[in-house]
């Protein structure tokens, strides 16, 4: 997992024109640097209904996924970011 | 559902000629034709005839940037006045744009309506080019490479007044590799080779091209040996809808969702709008991968399969906790 979203965070920054490196800190964590901002991120702890914990220039948030954890970062690096949700008829899971 | 056909290409292409041949064949009958025509007074709609269960509304002064509410409210009031039985009870929209427009906001504001429930989808977008200008005109006009990039069929006309030459066509199928090409004089083109081909029609899905580039457009196609979750798909569009939303002038694509393997999905969007997948029957050929192809401004192939790497071991990891 942690190898995957290295990857995807390493292109991320390539997608967003952001200067930096992304680096696994230790197994089960990841270190952005980019622009002047340094993030960790690592699995938030058990119990609590969140996937991710980011630490941003000191400051922690969570997110639920990883499309929300990129969300989440991109916001924190590029000041004209604009998320644009998603516009969609219900998906149905199955077909009908 | 309500087919939308959009006609689109730069000024002076042969739209309005295309049009007013199409709109002659008794295949369009029952058809509502919106014209957008930039300035105050169109005179688009004065060089269409419609038949007697046809008529053309025309949208003047404006483009494609400023069009798009006008657009959502022209059509719902089509649908609802078609309720109402106010005008003719129309079976298919044709919408012809300003040849100034770039298209994506009106391919835009056309899914917007269809994800209201209002009934309508984006069917086939036809784009024209002129033979003896197009090369010049795809130079210098970013709209016309955006307009060529997006097309389902390329008509190409004028071909009377100049031989296609091999810098047009190279140029072409640079931008656009998927849609065939057809060489049409003064619109004479059979209305099925256009218009009543199935929405999403999926004959361009077919290629293998890595990605083509332009100077703006690129277009992008991910495939995909594995069947795909369900949720991994709502993950990377609200991903894509999120982070290249603005630059995406359009992505289709064939899924083999892992729920239901023997019926692919088929997807449709534009922006950050998409329609609901539509499950086929059964796979049109042997070739069961996901295709997605992805046409627009910015895109990166490695990106969005790292996307989806990763969504998929988030899912994988969470389903082996669960």
């Amino acid at each position: 997992m942690m190898v995957a979203l290295a990857r995807l965070l390493a292109s991320s920054l390539t997608l967003w024109k952001r200067h930096g490196s992304v680096r696994r800190d230790t197994r089960d964590a990841i270190v952005v640097e980019a622009d002047g901002h340094v993030a960790h991120i690592v699995r938030a702890a058990p119990g609590i209904p969140f996937r991710w914990s980011i630490t941003i220039d000191g400051r922690e948030r969570v997110a639920g996924s990883v499309s929300g954890l990129l969300r989440m970062l991109r916001s924190s690096l590029d000041p004209d970011f604009r998320p644009s949700r998603v516009r969609i008829a219900p998906i149905e899971i199955t077909p009908p | 559902m309500i087919p939308v056909t959009v006609l689109t290409g730069f000024l002076g292409s042969g739209k309005t000629t295309l049009l007013a041949h199409l709109l002659k064949s008794p295949k369009l009958a029952r058809t509502a034709v919106i014209i957008n025509e930039f300035g105050a007074v169109g005179i688009d709609h004065d060089l269409v005839e419609a038949g007697e269960e046809s008529f053309v509304q025309l949208e003047t002064g404006c483009l494609c940037c400023s069009i798009r509410g006008d657009l959502e409210a022209t059509i719902a009031d089509l649908i609802a006045r078609r309720a109402g039985g106010t005008v003719p009870p129309f079976e298919r929209i044709v919408i012809e744009t300003s040849g100034l427009a770039d298209p994506a906001p009106i391919l835009n504001a056309i899914m917007s309506e269809g994800v209201r429930g209002s009934g309508i989808t984006l069917g086939r977008i036809v784009t024209t080019v002129d033979a003896v200008n197009g090369l010049t005109t795809l130079a210098r006009e970013p709209q016309s490479v955006r307009q060529v990039a997006v097309a389902d069929h390329l008509i190409l006309t004028k071909t009377d007044l100049a031989t296609p030459d091999a810098g047009l066509a190279a140029r072409i199928a640079a931008l656009n590799g998927r849609a065939p090409v057809s060489e049409v004089l003064f619109g004479n083109i059979d209305a099925d080779d256009l218009l009543d081909a199935a929405p999403h029609a999926l004959d361009n899905l077919h290629l293998d091209a890595g990605h083509v580039h332009g100077e703006d457009v690129q277009c992008i196609v991910v495939r995909r040996d594995r069947p795909m979750r369900a949720l991994t798909l709502t993950l990377l569009l609200e991903a894509l809808a999120d982070h290249v939303g603005p630059e995406l002038l359009r992505l289709k694509g064939i899924v083999n969702i892992a729920e239901r393997p023997d019926r692919p999905a088929v997807i449709h969007g534009v922006q950050h709008v998409f329609h609901a997948p539509i499950w086929l029957d059964k796979w049109p050929s042997a070739d069961r991968n996901t295709r997605l192809v992805l046409i627009g401004r910015g895109l990166a192939r490695p990106w969005i399969e790292h996307l989806i790497a990763a969504i998929d071991a988030e899912l994988a990891e969470l389903t082996t906790r669960a």
